[in-house]
């Protein structure tokens, strides 16, 4: 009730919010106010509709369908959290949380920057959409609205049915969280781009936009790696993208955010590039929006592991309608303004800097051309294979990479090739020895060597650019002032925060986000911590506190792209020379993989919490112990405990992982059986015994225990012949099943005057047809007892050579995103303060008359002539 | 300007084609049994589970067999190199990506759908208990 209400307060103080900062941006400024308390006022709204949720959530409100479908009471807290975002009704919350808070924040930014009425009556269309979205399918609808006729007025149900159990880890409470804050931020270039285009403020929207664009590219890039990193910790086939439409989906507004932020760096340059900029930027949230309605309308249907259900008529309609109108709207004011939007560029060379970061935005460019084409092919009732994507993308990556290093070494403007081929000696060279030794180390395929190189000539640019900046820039100095006991607190906290942090990250990277090992891990793992924590104090006490000088205002471009770099080698190493074997492992007997290069024992299996077992393995290599691998099977309500979910147990490395995939577990030896048809004869125990199937007998009372999931028993009639009986005894042979744990009790007979027992192991009836039964029928020797069973596992087993690096590079991809975000924040702060002192300057000679913008204002730091003139024809 | 704009077009058109090539190579259309018997072509099918018939792992080759009916309602074999998928008992449909060889749909991808996403037809479990 008071979710809905909260959510009906979203809609109409954001609706309002909207029109009134539109009719602000048309010069009613004094609507400022209210716009802006308004817009609070949705905010408030939508965190206590998420404060409600939650509420709900963790006190098992089961009356709520959207927690009775989701929640369990056998979730642990962490997991109860992603309940909040595990379907469609509560993704749509989490997306309208983070706009909310976003749009907090994006007001005060956007008033210094002189474009809150317009950017902010764009920014809340969006908040408008998902309440409206989450009103038309809301996450706070009772049980009883939602199955009338089943639930009776009043009924509370005792527990949920749960989480999907691919989604029980811990990273998926990271994953979603980080993925639809970069969704969100790319709301806010969106509104920058489509405000400056309608202030007619071509250029200074640009500046302003930028630390948004380059943060939600990080933030995106980031969630999107989780959910690689997720696939591939949990779902166990070895990889981390299989170019599936909802990761794609993900993955395209990236794409072209980042070409918008390499050829909006262009556009500071030299003011050209208006036109791409602007589209670029509109059709980045556009193809959130895209990707939203992909996943979520039910279109994708069969294509997609991923998408979610047809969400019913009136979310279709309302999601095409969004969908339609942020694209139609902004791109129908682009084209109103085409003519006008032609700059005066200035010009540059081919061989500059400029050229450069406009080849890289073609690229990106290209590159997502190729995934939305792939992705929108379940449209057409087609799909597209792996392969289309890679192949293209081969190409794509070695020419983007090889401009990525060149560019860096180009000058703005112009530059002259001697002067590049003076600078890319180093490059070269280190590129010629790596590319040599990876052709030694076994790298043939001549595609994988062109990507590699290309790479690391990449990576050596940047290296070198990036430590030529930081070797002037970087100092560590100890503050050796006498400290106070307040300091000493302080460096125990800060040590402590440190031990604390890097356990965290630890614990979650090491235990793939599996709670139950997060016990043993902590057992294992705590004296290095403690080690670590009192080097940390040891330091801080005798050299004093450190601090860090560490320029790294210039870094970001280099960061980011030898990130960009090592994951590419990453990618080609984990992906292109993954070796892989299935071995069978009796338990513990030391089996050989891999050519030798490892030892592989099978150790048993250990129970956890709710029905978990951990398939344990210990991994020796020619150095000997290595670690334990610990692939996990879990039965779970969720498929009615028909089969077992299987989750991977890997063995990290600094260089590869060893990831071990489950396949079967069995029992070899034992009491031998045999498996006979009606009147089939089986001739065993070295012709000794022969055994005769007759009949069975599986009488109704019998057949209801079994359908209501009681032991039951059966009965077998066969006639065994021996030496000392030719005419055979018949011998009616009994089992007792239980169907909920499948153990078996057989009852044992002993064939008249033998040792020989025969059992009853299964019965496996033909209801349509009882001629065509067959059972299984176990036998043995009392003189000469046959061996123990024992237990046989077959896992698959993969080496992935380099895979750190893919997490690696990105992560180092995501830092570089980080200082330029520091720098470009900066930039924009400082141009509107520039322009806002040289506008004065105008207002006080007289010419200016109307309000500044924010572009308007940049630009007169260069031409205060023309702008003037451009103030006065408006006016 | 000019050489600037003709070299890049070129680029572009060349990229364009190469994309195309690719996609024909790549393509995959939404088949029934049938018809990928009749044209021997990969193709991805789907349809649902045959429960009664059961279905086999097999280690020692490493195949997952079952009996698989088609939207058209015919019915075959498939072989799939791999084990059982996650969520297969249960899967209210079951997407298999392969071809047709010799009566038997030998899959190389199957995808499983999690019932938690057909959230329309969630019958509540025990709704009087």
């Amino acid at each position: 009730m008071l979710g809905n209400i909260a959510l009906a307060l979203t809609l109409t103080a954001s609706v309002t919010g909207m029109v009134l900062y539109a009719l602000a941006a048309r010069g009613r400024t004094e609507l400022t106010i209210v716009a802006r308390r308004s817009t609070q006022l949705a905010i408030l709204g939508m965190l206590v509709a998420c404060g409600t949720l939650l509420y709900y959530i963790f006190n098992y409100h089961f009356e709520i369908n959207y927690v009775y479908e989701h929640a369990s009471r056998k979730l642990s807290k962490f997991l109860l959290f992603s309940v909040f975002y595990a379907s469609q009704e509560g993704s749509f919350m989490l997306w309208g949380l983070w706009t909310s808070l976003i749009a907090a924040f994006l007001i005060g930014y956007a008033r210094r920057q002189r474009y809150e009425a317009h950017v902010m009556a764009i920014f809340l269309s969006v908040l408008v959409f998902i309440s409206i979205m989450l009103l038309a399918k809301s996450p706070f609808e009772t049980i009883y609205a939602a199955h009338p006729g089943e639930a009776i007025k009043g009924f509370i149900p005792a527990d949920g049915k749960g989480l999907n159990p691919s989604l029980e880890n811990l990273w998926i409470v990271i994953h979603p969280p980080m993925l639809f804050l970069g969704f969100s931020l790319l709301a806010v270039p969106f509104a920058f781009a489509l405000a400056g285009l309608i202030k007619r403020d071509y250029q200074g929207w640009v500046v302003t936009s930028m630390p948004w664009t380059l943060g939600a590219a990080m933030v995106l890039g980031f969630g999107v790696m989780l959910g690689g990193f997720w696939a591939y910790e949990t779902l166990g086939w070895g990889g981390f993208w299989a170019w599936d439409p909802v990761e794609n989906a993900s993955l395209l507004p990236w794409l072209v955010t980042v070409a918008a932020a390499h050829s909006m760096l262009t556009q500071k340059r030299t003011g050209g590039l208006i036109r791409t900029n602007i589209a670029l930027t509109l059709l980045a949230y556009a193809l959130v929006l895209y990707g939203s309605f992909l996943t979520r309308s039910g279109v994708l249907g069969d294509a997609s592991v991923h998408s979610f259900a047809d969400p019913g008529f009136l979310a279709f309609n309302l999601l095409v309608t969004a969908l339609g109108l942020f694209i139609i709207v902004p791109f129908g004011m682009f084209l109103w303004r085409w003519r006008e939007m032609s700059g005066f560029a200035q010009d540059y060379k081919i061989l500059s800097r400029e050229t450069g970061l406009s080849i890289a935005s073609a690229l990106l460019g290209a590159s997502a051309l190729v995934v939305f084409i792939g992705t929108s092919a379940p449209l057409l009732k087609k799909k597209v294979e792996m392969g289309f994507y890679n192949n293209l993308h081969i190409p794509l990556i070695i020419v983007l990479l090889v401009v990525n290093g060149l560019s860096l070494l180009l000058k703005w403007r112009q530059s002259n090739w001697s002067e590049v081929w003076k600078k890319s000696i180093i490059a070269l060279v280190g590129t010629a020895v790596l590319t040599i030794c990876i052709v030694f180390l076994g790298v043939h395929d001549p595609r994988f060597i062109g990507v590699c190189a290309a790479a690391f000539f990449a990576l050596f640019v940047n290296l070198e650019i990036g430590w030529k900046i930081l070797s002037g820039h970087w100092r560590v100095s100890f503050d050796r002032s006498s400290p106070t006991s307040h300091d000493y607190m302080r460096r125990l906290s800060t040590a402590l925060g440190i031990t604390l942090i890097l356990g965290l990250i630890g614990l979650l990277a090491g235990t793939a986000g599996d709670y139950n090992l997060f016990g043993p891990s902590i057992a294992q793992f705590w004296p290095y911590f403690a080690i670590l924590f009192a080097l940390l104090i040891t330091v801080f006490v005798l050299a004093g506190y450190p601090k860090f000088i560490f320029d790294t205002k210039f870094l970001g471009a280099y960061v980011a792209h030898a990130g960009l770099a090592i994951f590419v080698i990453g990618v080609i190493a984990a992906n292109g020379y993954t070796k892989h074997e299935i071995v069978r492992l009796p338990i513990n007997k030391p089996v050989p993989a891999m050519g030798g290069k490892y030892t592989l024992t099978f150790r048993g299996i250990e129970s956890a919490p709710n029905e978990h077992t951990y398939w344990i393995i210990n991994v020796a290599d020619k150095n000997g112990y290595a670690g334990t691998a610990r692939p996990l099977s879990f039965m779970t309500d969720f498929n009615q405990h028909q089969a077992p979910i299987l989750n991977p147990g890997i063995v990290k490395y600094a260089s590869r992982d060893l990831y071990f995939t489950l396949m079967s577990s069995e029992y070899e030896g034992g009491v031998p059986r045999d498996t006979l048809g009606k009147l089939q004869e089986a001739n065993v125990l070295g012709g000794k015994l022969k055994i005769k199937f007759i009949n069975f007998d599986f009488p109704q009372s019998e057949k209801m225990k079994m359908m209501s999931q009681k032991p039951f028993h059966v009965k077998a009639t066969v006639v065994a012949t021996t030496e000392v009986k030719p005419a055979g005894d018949t011998l009616i042979l009994g089992v007792t099943r239980n169907p909920v744990t499948d153990e078996a009790k057989e009852d044992d007979m002993l064939v008249p005057n033998t040792s020989f027992h025969v059992q009853l192991g299964q019965l496996m009836p033909d209801m349509q047809n009882p001629a065509n039964s067959k059972v299984v029928i176990r036998y043995f020797d009392d003189q000469h007892l046959p061996p123990a069973p024992t237990e046989v596992i077959t896992v698959e087993t993969f080496v992935k050579p380099f895979i750190n690096l893919v997490w690696g590079g990105i992560l180092t991809l995501v830092l570089g995103f980080g200082f330029s975000v520091v720098r470009r924040r900066k930039e924009a702060l400082v141009a509107i303060d520039r322009a806002e002192r040289a506008y004065e300057k105008l207002l006080t000679s007289g010419h200016a008359k109307s309000i500044p913008d924010a572009g308007a204002m940049e630009n007169t730091r260069n031409q205060p002539l023309l702008i003037k003139k451009k103030y006065e024809n408006r006016a | 300007m000019k050489r600037k704009h003709i070299i890049a077009l070129v680029v572009a058109v060349a990229f364009i084609g190469i994309a195309a090539f690719a996609l024909i190579d790549n393509k995959i259309d939404y088949s029934d049994f049938e018809k990928a018997a009749s044209n021997g072509r990969r193709a991805q099918v789907s349809g649902t589970y045959e429960k009664d018939k059961g279905s086999r792992y097999d280690v020692a080759s490493n195949t997952f067999s079952f009996f698989m009916k088609d939207r058209q309602g015919h019915e075959m074999p498939v072989k799939y190199a791999g084990i059982r998928p996650n969520n297969f008992e249960i899967s209210p449909s079951v997407v298999c990506v392969g071809k047709v060889e010799g009566g038997v749909f030998e899959a190389t991808d199957i995808q499983t759908k999690c019932p938690s996403r057909y959230e329309g037809s969630g019958k509540m479990q025990n709704p009087t208990s």
